[in-house]
């Protein structure tokens, strides 16, 4: 009991310090023999602490360059991952037709891959209780090894899952096929997402999405904070009764705003179509995935600014409706216009040198 | 100016109209415009001094005063926002939220916005920098403000709440269900006391989680209550309780043994993240939105604020500065004023003085020269001193003095010329004319009809004159009456006679009159005697015979001028007529005298009795011969007279 206590204590005190190593007491803990943990439980609570990826998800520094090829090749695995938990949780397949997107870059994929991860993440914290930071975005370009490390990331929270499920059935990984795109691969983690959150009990709801949004309202300030004036507009008149899919529209229409932004400023971002056959079938978590993408876009053009303040850290905004949502859209979509009309005023602002 | 007079000549001096100065209008002109320049500099100076000391006092009111009231206003906003800021992240209440979004638009916007307008006049670049500094902050500040209230009334706003619900609380609940499906379940494999010992134990659990999860529920949410080693008791309780129904697995059933897995999974997670939750709790960033107020908000207000307070201080200070200096310009203005008009009065007098003296100079000059010409005294020009018209005046006053003085000479000339023709003309109405006559002629006085009680009438006429006439040209003829009556007129002047007239070789004269003499007699007897001498003397120089008879009568005539024209002064009465037949009757070479005038020279004279002749128109009468003066013969003076009979 005397060893459990200090144990316990010593646990206390390295949790604080290390957010990476969180759970880390709760190793010792159990270790202590505290309780007698079933193995497929102590795995879980191990990997969990573990603030390296296992090597079956490592990449490793003297691999062969990652393509394209390589990670629609990952993405297989984890979609069949997730159709061996679907299978075994009884959780419903997804329906409607993929998003259409063109000229994708592994940038996008990367934020797409990131959402993945967080909605797998929360999968691993809904039945293991295990948690695992969010890669942190590398500085510079990002290329298809950066995708791939956080698909494995991913993999690693379902995996997690897999075992607390106890299934033990690996799906068959294809071969790379050299004709797959950036494209491919932001189409097949964009399917993963949705399937991901049919998985969770607490699904990506518009309180999420509202999160989300609320971050794109972030950078969006800290690019108008470049050109003089309010950057966050009055909030537009909440209109009740909004569904996901309006939001989704709105947020669409928010996107085609912010290529015209980037193109203005000689960026080039994706092409996203999304007609109504597929805003029919929209989910909160798929708002949540164009909420996202928008971001990884704001992100983008952020970081071509120089001397740009990080934008500001956002909170759990607590129960929202999507029409609570489509309000603070509303107020995005005034900045990126207001921004898009600086932005043709003075299409050199990224090459203006400023500290904020 | 050009001198083109001709001094001597006869024509009109050419005087100059037109002058390379502009004369003495141009003169007058830049006079005046001197003065009025200078008047209109003192007024410019003075409308100068005027409109900065208004432009001054526009800036005092209308620049410094608002801009420090705007710079206030503002301030006054943004501490109104912050309030309202502070009121709405505390207590969630809307009205504090429209409080602070009312302070932008009725408070910080509108001053920013006026500020702005006002700063267009500012002259502090200082001011002009704090001002653009000014909207970076304020949309920093407002920015930051958006986002405090955002996130103040949202379930993120204290993270360790979400940590509670969202990680806590399900672990706890599946805790909960764990411990009572244990306690509910009937699946005992062992006897009582077993059974009332796991019982004992899961009791103990239950109420160590129900007690630690109060605790941290009611630490997490109202930030009070804890008690670490309490809660550290509990979670140890509760391991304890859990270790020891572990330790005899025989007794539970098998739905009790996986509920036991749940509680040995959960319990760890739970102590994680309840530690998790604590530490947020007690993170100085637990309330996110006063956290960010704290480290962000208050910053940049107090940032902004004092960059007001910089900018209505360094506006007061301005708005003092030239207030001072307003007043120190305006009372030097005054002085300045005074001193210029002052100034003024005294070139204007100078000015005046210098102007008039150059106009009048020239005018005394010209008044000076004018006495001087009036008195005759002037001989030379005036010196032409200036370009202008009394430069002009001058030349003309030279030339009119030159002109004049020509004409005078002209005019002295005609009338020396007429003095000479006057002295002729009288001389020769003294020949016709006694003097007095002429006199009382000249006088305007009509009819001259005077009567002479007493004269002495003479006339001579030369013999044989007919005779004499056709034998000598007629020249000769009147140059010999010129000679004789000539002589006799010169012996008339000695005898201070009257000569009447000559009538061809006749010639008449009389004594006594027009001025009454009581020696008429005699002055006429000597005028006879004399003529006798002088055609003697002409005879004797010509070697002529000519001789001539006198005849003499003294007594009352009436003597006047007749006729407008040729007239001649002439005497009347018998007389004249008998002193004519004294003439006609009497003998050449002979002074032939009636009794009257006998009477009157005897004994002064020597006769001769003629004795009574018949005298036309008369009848006999007794006549005489005067000889001679009878001094001539007898120094005593005694009378004598020869008579033939």
């Amino acid at each position: 009991m005397h060893k459990l206590r200090k144990r316990l204590s010593e646990a206390d005190e390295y949790a604080m310090n290390s957010s990476g190593r969180k759970a880390t007491w709760i190793l010792l803990l159990m270790a202590a023999g505290a309780a007698p943990i079933p193995s497929g439980a102590q795995q879980n609570a191990m990997n969990a602490v573990s603030p390296e990826a296992s090597p079956e998800f490592r990449v490793e520094a003297d691999a062969p360059e990652t393509i394209a090829a390589d990670v629609y090749s990952r993405m297989s695995r984890v979609h069949g991952d997730i159709e061996l938990i679907r299978f075994v949780m009884g959780k419903p397949k997804i329906e409607g037709p993929e998003i259409t997107v063109t000229g994708v870059v592994p940038r996008e994929v990367y934020f797409q891959a990131i959402t993945m991860f967080r909605k797998a993440n929360r999968l691993s914290f809904e039945q293991t209780r295990v948690v695992a930071s969010t890669p942190e975005t590398p500085a510079g370009d990002i290329d298809p090894g950066n995708v791939l490390a956080v698909v494995n990331a991913a993999l690693e929270r379902i995996s997690h899952v897999k075992a607390r499920l106890e299934i033990t059935t690996v799906p068959a990984t294809p071969q790379p096929d050299s004709s797959k795109t950036p494209t491919d691969v932001f189409r097949t983690i964009v399917q993963a997402n949705r399937q991901l959150n049919l998985l969770l009990d607490e699904r990506f709801a518009p309180s999420d999405v509202f999160q989300h949004v609320t971050l794109a309202v972030g950078y969006a300030a800290r690019l108008l904070a470049r050109f003089p004036g309010d950057r966050i507009p009055e909030a537009p008149e909440l209109i009740a009764g909004k569904q996901p899919r309006d939001v989704y529209r709105r947020l669409v229409g928010c996107f085609s705003v912010i290529r015209d932004i980037a193109a203005g400023s000689g960026l080039d971002i994706l092409e996203l179509q999304a007609g109504d056959d597929h805003t029919g079938y929209v989910t909160p978590s798929d708002v949540y995935d164009i909420a996202s993408l928008l971001v990884s876009e704001l992100a983008y053009i952020h970081s071509q600014l120089d001397g740009a303040k990080s934008p500001r850290q956002v909170y759990y905004p607590g129960r929202k409706f999507p029409s609570d949502v489509d309000q603070r859209v509303g107020i995005l979509e005034a900045q990126l216009i207001e921004l898009r009309g600086l932005v043709v005023a003075r299409p050199d602002w990224l090459r203006e040198t400023r500290v904020d | 100016m050009t001198e083109s007079a001709d001094e001597g000549g006869h024509g009109a001096p050419t005087i100059p109209v037109h002058f390379k100065s502009g004369g003495l209008r141009r003169k007058l002109l830049r006079s005046f415009l001197g003065l009025t320049l200078f008047g209109l500099v003192l007024l410019c100076t003075s409308l100068v001094a005027i409109f900065w000391l208004r432009n001054s006092a526009n800036r005092l009111a209308l620049q410094h005063a608002p801009s420090v009231e705007a710079a206030l206003h503002a301030r006054i906003g943004i501490q109104r926002s912050l309030a309202g800021l502070r009121g709405w992240v505390a207590l969630g209440r809307s009205e504090f939220r429209d409080e602070r979004r009312a302070a932008w638009v009725e408070d910080i916007q509108p001053a920013i916005a006026r500020l702005h307008d006002l700063s267009r006049d500012w002259t502090d670049v200082e001011d002009q920098e704090r001002l653009a500094g000014l909207d970076s902050l304020l949309a920093d500040l407002k920015e930051s403000q958006w986002w405090v209230e955002d996130v103040a009334q949202t379930e993120g706003n204290h993270s360790a709440r979400v940590i509670l619900r969202k990680k806590v609380e399900p672990i706890a609940r599946a805790m909960r269900s764990a411990i009572d499906a244990m306690i509910d379940s009937g699946d005992f494999k062992q006897g009582i006391d077993e059974r009332s010992t796991a019982l004992a134990r899961l009791s103990r659990l239950q109420i160590a989680h129900m007690s630690s999860d109060h605790m941290l529920s009611n630490f997490v949410v109202h930030g009070d209550g804890w008690r670490e080693s309490g809660f550290h008791q509990d979670l140890t309780v509760a391991s304890q309780a859990i270790e020891q129904i572990a330790s005899n697995l025989g007794a539970l059933g098998e739905d009790q043994r996986s509920q036991l897995v749940i509680l040995q999974q959960e319990l760890p997670w739970y102590a994680h993240f309840a530690k998790e939750s604590i530490a947020a709790r007690r993170s100085e960033r637990w309330n996110a939105a006063q956290y960010l107020m704290t480290t962000e908000t208050v910053p940049l207000s107090e940032d902004l604020i004092g960059r007001l307070n910089a900018l209505s201080t360094n506006q007061i200070g301005s708005m003092r500065r030239e207030t001072a200096y307003v007043d120190r310009v305006g009372k030097n203005a005054v002085f300045v004023s005074i001193g210029l008009i002052a100034a003024m009065a005294v070139i204007a007098g100078l000015m005046s003085s210098s102007r008039a003296r150059q106009i009048t100079q020239p005018l005394s000059s010209l008044s000076e020269a004018t006495r001087e010409l009036a008195a005759g005294r002037l001989q030379n020009n005036l010196p032409v001193t200036t370009d202008d018209e009394l430069g002009s005046l001058t030349q003309a006053f030279n030339h009119m003095r030159v002109a004049l003085q020509q004409s005078e000479a002209k005019l002295k000339q005609s009338y020396d010329a007429l003095a000479v023709e006057f002295d002729r003309a009288e001389n020769l109405l003294l020949n016709i004319l006694p003097l007095p006559i002429a006199e009382r002629l000249k006088t305007g006085e009509g009819i001259i009809a005077d009567s002479f009680a007493d004269v002495t009438v003479l006339f001579a006429d030369i013999v044989g004159f007919t005779q004499l006439s056709a034998s000598i040209p007629p020249e000769e003829l009147v140059r010999l009456l010129d000679e004789v009556f000539s002589r006799f007129d010169a012996l008339l002047d000695t005898h201070g006679l009257e000569k009447i007239k000559t009538l061809g070789d006749a010639y008449m004269l009389v004594g006594g009159l027009p001025t009454p003499r009581p020696d008429h007699a005699e002055a006429v007897a000597e005028m006879a005697l004399g003529m006798l001498q002088e055609i003697a003397s002409y005879n004797a120089q010509h070697e002529t015979p000519l001789q001539i008879r006198v005849g003499m009568n003294s007594g009352p005539v009436v003597a006047g001028v007749i006729g407008r024209k040729k007239f001649i002064y002439d005497i009347w009465g018998d007389t004249v007529n008998i002193a004519s037949r004294m003439e006609s009757n009497g003998l050449a070479g002979s002074i032939h005298v009636s009794e009257e005038c006998y009477q009157r020279l005897r004994p002064a004279y020597v006769f001769e009795d003629r004795g009574f002749i018949q005298v036309k128109g008369k009848g006999e009468m007794r006549t005489y011969f005067l000889k001679r003066r009878t001094s001539d013969d007898d120094p005593g003076g005694q009378e004598r007279t020869s008579g033939r009979g």
